[in-house]
């Protein structure tokens, strides 16, 4: 048997078994604390890691797939609602979150690929910020005929150091250096969008660098 | 009082649903299987089961196809609370009214709040 094959297997199996304490962490906050606070900070963080548990299984069944099912889908309605998930951990971050998706553009996607992997890139943006009351922007824009999406803000990385991160994504405790994790959400963002737009990119706008993805426009889904 | 059938296999969980359930002054009965659920029912018919799909031996969707036969379960409710993700699970509205179900929830992102409101909403 392929090494790889077992070792994806097992990652899949793990990644399904880590639910399971984490969903015990939260209830049992919930069940045995008044602290309303506490209790919003425990389920926040936990679905967080579960965001991030399902969008790897999602990129590793995506490899052995060709490809994802797609649909029409409102992508300022998923940036909308990746920003909202995000809000808790911005706040807690020191981050001001943004979203700037004012034009709406139907694209033929997967919505649960999507927003998974959005939420996933989104959320190891904002955790990496080393500098205080930074800005990050959940943004959607057209430019030359394609149509663009990401989250722009965080630490500026070059495309040599990006480009390196990819290869040292889970052999380096740091593919990029000027975050202190394993920006794990980054890569599984990556892996997911290959099978659905294609690789993220580093891109600038506005002033600001980010990671982002790009879709053709589905011009029949403009006309309905 | 009206009485919950729990059906979820990981004991630190069933713990907290029984204890919440309680507090909210139902009758709750836990188990942690198929099997044990059939002699739970037996004893005593619930109105509304909460049950976890992914079981050990017999799964909760063979275990709702035997319950279907019981003649004096046609009126109780079921909601699925499962570690399994509600649209991985292909339900259609007939296969959910065909056996009752109410509600499918995706247990991880399903808070106690959220539970008990699904549970008062279904025995109302």
């Amino acid at each position: 048997m392929d090494n790889s094959i077992d070792e994806r297997r097992l990652l899949t199996a793990l990644a399904e078994q880590l639910k399971l304490p984490i969903t015990q962490i939260s209830r049992l906050v919930e069940l045995k604390s008044t602290d309303h606070e506490l209790i919003r900070q425990i389920t926040e963080t936990s679905e967080i890691a579960l965001q991030l548990i399902d969008g790897l299984i999602l990129s590793i069944d995506t490899k052995s797939q060709s490809s994802l099912s797609l649909e029409p889908v409102c992508l300022s309605g998923v940036m909308q609602e990746v920003a909202e998930d995000l809000a808790y951990h911005a706040k807690k971050y020191d981050c001001s979150l943004e979203v700037d998706t004012s034009v709406s553009m139907p694209i033929m996607g997967n919505y649960k690929a999507l927003k998974s992997a959005f939420t996933t890139l989104g959320y190891t943006i904002v955790q990496g910020q080393t500098s205080r009351q930074s800005r990050v922007v959940v943004k959607s824009y057209k430019h030359n005929n394609k149509i663009y999406a990401g989250i722009f803000g965080g630490e500026k990385v070059d495309q040599d150091s990006f480009k390196r991160s990819k290869i040292l994504a889970g052999s380096a405790r740091q593919p990029l250096s000027k975050s202190s994790t394993s920006s794990a959400g980054i890569f599984i963002a990556d892996s997911i969008f290959a099978t659905l737009s294609g690789n993220l990119s580093l891109v600038r706008r506005n002033n600001m660098t980010g990671y982002a993805t790009s879709f053709v426009p589905s011009k029949q889904l403009e006309l309905v | 009082m009206k009485k919950i059938l729990l059906i979820e296999p990981d004991r630190v969980l069933l713990e907290v649903y029984k204890e919440v359930f309680t507090r909210e002054g139902y009758k709750v009965k836990s188990v942690e299987s198929s099997s044990e659920a059939i002699l739970a029912i037996e004893d005593n018919k619930p109105d509304l089961i909460i049950i976890e799909l992914q079981l050990p031996a017999h799964n909760g969707i063979e275990l709702l196809n035997e319950l279907k036969s019981y003649d004096d379960l046609h009126e109780c409710k079921v909601i699925i609370n499962s570690i399994i993700p509600a649209d991985s699970l292909g339900m259609s509205s007939a296969i959910k009214k065909a056996y009752n179900i109410v509600a499918t929830v995706y247990k991880p992102d399903t808070s106690i709040e959220k539970l008990i409101g699904l549970a008062s909403a279904a025995l109302e």
